[in-house]
């Protein structure tokens, strides 16, 4: 096998693991896509269009409590700010690459993939942006499986059993384990804050609104810190 | 309507993954604006944590069952404790369901 391959079929194994977490996460969004009200097709296309779990998850909440569509759109792009940093942090190994590699690469950037593939850019891997389509591909498989299987299951599941509680959860398992820096910190409770006190903003604007308020308030705080 | 606003997230998503691989100078954030954006994901989130845990229906804060609470409490610590999405949800809502 060419040694481009190798890297490749590196990046599909190094990604394995983490589909231990990927599928449970496609499963729940599949059965709260259902939950929320939105149809299969919806549901199940949304996983390819939009391609990133918390969003996905956070459409579907707000779509379900009647969201503007600018406050769901809105909401659903401050949290993709994120990936402009991965995207930074290898634009000096991909913006030599061809269009169709930039691409590629630009929509198969998640969370994930840019955790197992980074420190291959890093090592000045000759190949890695083929372990990154590797490792993009396998979690772009398994999500889509994941959410399909979902969505039958949700079609199956009564209502009633507070279901929908388990979006926050699912906020809460993300976010919590990265709230060790005092500027994060400060973030969410910023956040929360605005949150709690701001439901009576028009539109559901409060989402966006804490949003801000976060970023502005940890980026102060954490100013001239890495992490 | 729903179908556009999926199309619009999906190409926002892109947007922002493609941004730096790009040549486009139009999609090139500053680094100053780095600073901020870092801290969207955990912003965004904790307020959509807070809102659902201690608001209730009506809009009203710390109205609602304290069963949301206790159930969001528990979760947390599963969280820190085992990193699962899995089994913070299943905890979450087992306490959830136990205190109706």
């Amino acid at each position: 096998m060419q040694a481009n391959w190798r890297e490749f079929w590196k990046g599909v194994l190094a990604q394995l693991p983490l589909q231990l977490g990927v599928v449970p996460f496609g499963l729940i969004f599949g059965v709260l896509g259902i939950a929320s009200g939105l149809s299969a097709a919806q549901t199940i296309l949304m996983s390819s269009i939009i391609f990133g779990g918390a969003s996905q998850v956070v459409f579907a909440q707000l779509w379900s409590i009647g969201a503007s569509p600018m406050v769901t759109g809105g909401s659903v792009a401050i949290i993709n700010l994120r990936h402009i940093i991965y995207s930074a942090s290898i634009s000096r190994y991909i913006s030599v690459l061809s269009l169709r590699w930039r691409l590629s690469l630009g929509y198969l950037l998640t969370d994930e993939a840019f955790a197992v593939s980074f420190q291959e850019f890093e090592n000045k891997n000759k190949f890695a942006h083929y372990h990154l389509l590797g490792g993009g591909l396998t979690l772009w498989f398994f999500w889509q499986i994941s959410t399909i299987a979902g969505v039958f299951l949700g079609t199956k599941i009564p209502s009633g059993l507070n279901l929908e509680f388990a979006i926050p959860l699912t906020f809460i398992a993300i976010i919590l384990p990265k709230l060790r820096s005092l500027a994060h910190l400060s973030a969410a409770i910023t956040a929360s804050f605005i949150a709690i006190f701001g439901q009576h903003l028009p539109n559901n604007l409060w989402i966006i609104f804490a949003a801000i308020m976060g970023m502005v308030v940890g980026g102060y705080v954490g100013k001239g810190k890495s992490q | 309507m729903i179908w556009f606003v999926i199309l619009a997230s999906g190409l926002a998503n892109f947007a922002a993954r493609y941004s730096m691989l790009s040549n486009l100078k139009f999609l090139k954030v500053p680094i100053w604006l780095e600073e901020y954006i870092r801290f969207a994901p955990t912003a965004a989130l904790s307020a959509i944590i807070a809102a659902s845990v201690f608001v209730d229906e009506n809009g009203a804060p710390f109205e609602g069952s304290s069963s949301k609470i206790y159930a969001a409490l528990i979760a947390s610590c599963i969280a820190l404790l085992s990193r699962s999405i899995l089994f913070t949800i299943v905890g979450g809502l087992f306490v959830l369901w136990l205190l109706g």
